[in-house]
């Protein structure tokens, strides 16, 4: 019969099993009836000739069964009948199955979520043509410190032109602009590129085009192509927004072009807040060509033509600046060298959250292998719990193919079970680090259950409950019976299931040592970095930040007016004590500036931070003078320049004198007197060290940074409560002046601070659930095994009991043998943690990997936790009654 | 009781299964009758043998079974050749008289 007609008559035999059984009978009696009769006719009675023809032929029901055993349809429903059976016996051991499916959850869910992720942020390609092709060229100027500073414009054009390496190239600047004239005034994130920028990255836009050569220039540049984000927010994805105008910065643009959704260039990485929104195009002044080293900043990409490597294009885009540096001799000499790097775009946009993966996904495999070595054992524990059934099944007939299925079938539903709960544990799991996770982890919003993975770790945990499942089985099935069933035989576990059982808890304990150990120390690393001194106090204090643009203030002294009138409004407003404003705040904006002190060498440049503020500013912040005095509104555009300096500045470039009074240069606007210094304060990262520090009065210095302001406001005590309320107020103020200023990026302090340590917390929230669930997992093991191997030696315990032993030298016995694995596992953690300290010691805040107090206290916790895990079977063992138990089998 | 029966190899009794039903369709009882008329007593088949037989050609697509009433109007499957059952047949004959003429020669050689 053909496979379809057998595979669809085995089918109505599995469902009709009754009918087909019914017709099966009736064939055979019918067969069994006929020979009767011929028996009959030869001459014997009717109950002789049944007889006969019994003997003769066999019996109905053994043939029957014979007949039957054959067909595939029955041995399909053997098999449903041992799963039923399966589900029978877990359902009466639930403690056993729930820890074990829970186990298997945890490792498949955690795993899956954190590779999940790891996937998304770090290994998945760019949405660009060839992304291993991109390359950055940024350069440094090592004399002075000074690194990652992009190119100047005249440099750009160099390079474009005499480069080797490059099929195409392109700049790009940051860019950001104040949208007005379409309701509330908003604050947009832009990038100014050159033409060739989107041929470069090879992705064409879903409407309308890109920039033309032409509109490179100032003049025709009015054109945008705005983000698939900024297309749905602002115009609800309507397809006539073409040629639709706006303006940026009072300067109208018209929109030509939408890109698709997944291009987010050269914010890959970032948080969706900080993406940029819309593309203008970059047109070089002629001054700033000619004045080549007056900014830096221009950010250049270029394409590896196919054939050429990095370390080529390296080697020729240096070629390329020695020979500008050559021609223009007299700009690049002293400290004024610069020198190129080439790297792969793909690997910039994700270096920072690099090393943060890659130890999420070291530690969360250890949970893993964990998981596995507890199902493991309490697959080996009952397993050996079934020998004896096991035994007698194999006296009585059974095959040894089918006890060793039997002893499958439940490993590989604890493996279904596990797994189902592991997917959607793992689905939950990416939910909550979509929502929850640090911001600045890039592409968060992407990261979906990456099916590869899941498959892997499902793979993972079937394997080994089927190897834990079977190696019992397999043992048991080679046994004789007899030797399972003698009387005074221990049932069960034989020496080398007893020895594998010790083995993996040791190994679970040493992981999970492991495990604790990072996580103290890094818990400890952050709050460390928490009880860093801010040098400011951030309590209630908001932030509000505002940009005067260009065109509408072209003149700084107008600018004035306006920050003054608002200073001065805001300082009035209800729950406000008071007010300050800068150009740069800290743990949120950096800028740099060269300077020169007085009576230094004419090319002898240093760097230190640099922001613009208000009179007033310091004492908001609550920040405190340690010398002289602070800005003042008689500091103007036409009185001597003055500036201020933090205790770093004067440690490191005004030794000896008196550092007031004492004069630099800088940006050629003359010699600029130090009237105060106050305390250190954290710029870049808490745990950074506080950097040198020069700040300007907004009021008397204007550049080209000193656009954007932000407003800080420390509230009364008794209002701190009502920020939201307060924010509001700011705005109205703010529209008040003028109601074309966008107010954007209203913050506390308090979060700026906890912003900036947003990644770290969230790596050590991680990093202690792990140790937690490891500790967890491995007292578990512990437990599991202990209590087994306890109840197996009842008969022992009994007998000595019986024989006088008295209960503290049963607990300690049992103890004993728990203090000793976990002992073992200790050691075993240390060692393995020695040998992977370096992972961690680059997320460390002034704590050694090999802490000494945490050293100590983490295996002293393991232990202790060790011991409580044996408590229990312990007392158990102790409370039976010899006489029971020893009657008991 | 001859016990000639257990040896029969499981191939020959399915050609002798097939060979029977050369004459035309048969239910289990009469293929059963048949060889033990035919052979002469010599091969007794037991219910289970033959019906394992029955099912195995069943599954090769060599005999087709079919529910018909018998000349005592009591329900029976009779079993037919299929075409490929016949060439099936063909072939084991050929093959098993090149066995049959084979050994007989190793027996004669002295």
């Amino acid at each position: 019969m053909s496979l379809l007609r057998n595979i669809k008559l085995g089918l109505r035999t599995v469902f009709r099993k009754k009918r087909a059984a019914q017709e099966l009978d009736e064939e055979l009696t019918a067969f069994l009836e006929m020979a009767a009769e011929q028996k009959i006719e030869q001459g014997l009675s009717r109950k002789e000739a049944i007889r006969a023809v019994r003997l003769e032929r066999g019996t109905l029901g053994v043939t029957k069964e014979v007949v039957q055993s054959t067909a595939w349809e029955s041995v399909a429903g053997t098999y449903w009948m041992d799963v039923r059976f399966g589900v029978r016996m877990l359902l009466k051991s639930p403690g056993f199955a729930a820890v074990t499916v829970l186990t298997l959850a945890l490792g498949i869910g955690v795993n899956t979520a954190v590779f999940s992720a790891v996937d998304t942020v770090l290994l998945q390609p760019l949405p660009y043509s060839h992304p291993e092709q991109l390359m950055l060229v940024s350069e440094a100027l090592p004399q002075l410190g000074a690194d990652d500073m992009g190119v100047a414009a005249g440099e750009y054009l160099d390079y474009r032109d005499r480069n080797r390496s490059f099929s195409q190239t392109a700049a790009y600047q940051d860019a950001g602009f104040n949208l007005t004239g379409a309701g509330t005034p908003l604050r947009v994130t832009a990038d100014s590129a050159t033409a060739s920028l989107f041929p470069l990255l090879g992705v064409r836009p879903i409407l309308g085009r890109t920039f033309a050569e032409e509109e490179s220039v100032a003049g025709a540049d009015g054109v945008a192509v705005i983000s698939h984000d900024f297309w749905q927010r602002q115009y609800g994805g309507d397809s006539g927004v073409l040629g639709k105008t706006i303006k940026l910065d009072e300067k109208p643009y018209s929109i030509i072009g939408v890109m698709p959704a997944s291009f987010r260039f050269p914010s890959d990485a970032a948080p969706a807040s900080e993406r940029v929104q819309l593309w203008v195009p970059l047109s070089f002044p002629a001054d700033l060509i000619q004045d080549r080293l007056r900014e830096f900043g221009t950010n250049f990409i270029g394409r590896l033509k196919p054939g050429f490597s990095g370390v080529q294009a390296a080697q020729d885009i240096e070629n390329v600046a020695q020979g500008f540096m050559r021609e223009h001799a007299e700009v690049y000499s002293g400290s004024l060298l610069v020198k190129p790097r080439v790297f792969a775009y793909a690997a910039h946009s994700v270096s920072k959250t690099r090393p943060l993966l890659l130890f999420l996904m070291a530690a969360v495999a250890c949970v893993l292998l964990i998981a596995c070595a507890n199902v493991g054992n309490l697959l080996l524990a009952r397993a050996s719990r079934r020998s004896r059934e096991m035994s007698i099944r194999a006296a009585v007939g059974a095959v040894r193919r089918r006890l060793i299925v039997q002893c499958l079938i439940e490993s590989l539903l604890l493996a279904l079970l596990g797994g189902m709960s592991g997917i959607l544990l793992a689905g939950i799991l990416v939910a909550g680090l979509r929502r929850f996770g640090p911001p600045n982890l890039g592409r968060l919003q992407d990261i979906a259950v990456h099916p590869h993975t899941l498959v892997f770790t499902l793979l993972v945990c079937v394997i080994t409950s089927i190897a834990f499942g079977l190696i019992p089985a397999l043992r048991l099935s080679q046994t004789s019976p007899q030797s399972c069933m003698k009387e005074s035989a221990q049932p069960g576990l034989s020496r080398a299931t007893q020895t594998l059982q010790t083995r993996l808890v040791i190994c679970e304990i040493a992981i999970a040592l492991v495990l604790v150990i990072g996580g103290s120390v890094l818990l400890k690393s952050f709050i460390r970095v928490l009880n860093v001194p801010f040098g400011f106090d951030p309590n209630g204090v908001i932030v509000v930040r505002t940009l005067f643009d260009r065109p509408r203030y072209p003149d700084p002294a107008k600018r004035a007016v306006v920050q003054r009138d608002l200073l001065e409004r805001l300082s009035h407003l209800p729950g406000i004590r008071a007010v300050g404003a800068a150009s740069h705040l800290p743990l949120s904006d950096e800028r740099r500036i060269g300077f020169r002190l007085e009576n230094a060498a004419e090319d002898d440049y240093h760097w230190a931070e640099n922001s613009m503020l208000s009179p007033g500013y310091f004492q908001t912040m609550g920040m405190s003078f340690v010398r002289g005095k602070d800005f003042s509104y008689a500091d103007t555009a036409g009185t001597p320049p003055v500036a201020v300096v933090n205790e770093m500045f004067a440690k490191k470039f005004l030794m000896g004198a008196d550092p007031i009074q004492q004069r630099f240069h800088w940006g050629g606007r003359g010699l600029f007197s130090v009237i105060g210094i106050v305390n250190d304060v954290r710029i870049s990262a808490l745990d950074a060290e506080p950097p040198p520090m020069i700040y300007f009065s907004m009021f008397q210095i204007d550049t080209g940074a000193s656009a954007g302001t932000a407003f800080v406001l420390r509230l009364d005590r008794s209002s701190e409560k009502m920020e939201q309320g307060i924010f509001k107020e700011v705005q109205e103020t703010i529209w008040t002046v003028d109601k074309d200023l966008p107010a954007y990026n209203t913050t506390t302090l308090t979060a700026l601070v906890s912003d900036s340590v947003a990644q770290r917390r969230f790596m050590t929230l991680l990093m202690s659930s792990f140790a937690l669930l490891a500790l967890l997992m491995a007292a578990m093991g512990l437990f599991s095994v202990i209590s087994y191997t306890a109840s197996e030696r009842t008969r022992e315990l009994a007998v000595r009991m019986a024989l006088g032993a008295r209960r503290g030298s049963i607990y300690w016995m049992i103890l004993r043998r728990g203090g000793a694995m976990a002992l073992f596992g200790c050691l075993a953690g240390l060692a393995a943690f020695s040998a992977g300290s370096r992972l961690l010691e680059a997320n460390l805040y002034q704590v050694s990997a090999f802490d000494p107090a945490t050293l100590i206290l983490a295996p002293l916790l393991l232990i202790g936790v060790a011991f409580l895990a044996c408590y229990l079977p312990a007392r158990r063992a102790t409370q039976v009654d010899p006489l029971v138990s020893l009657r008991y089998e | 009781m001859p016990d000639k029966p257990s040896d029969l190899i499981q191939g020959t009794l399915d050609m002798l299964v097939l060979k029977t039903l050369t004459l035309g369709p048969m239910h289990g009882y009469g293929v059963s009758a048949r060889i033990e008329q035919v052979s002469r007593g010599v091969f007794h088949l037991n219910a289970g043998s033959l019906f394992l037989a029955i099912q195995r050609l069943e599954a090769d697509d060599l005999i087709e079974g079919e529910w018909k009433p018998t000349e005592n109007n009591r329900r029976a499957r009779y079993y037919a050749l299929t075409k490929k059952g016949r060439k099936r047949l063909d072939s084991e004959t050929r093959e098993w008289n090149r066995q049959i003429a084979a050994v007989a020669r190793i027996l004669e050689a002295s």
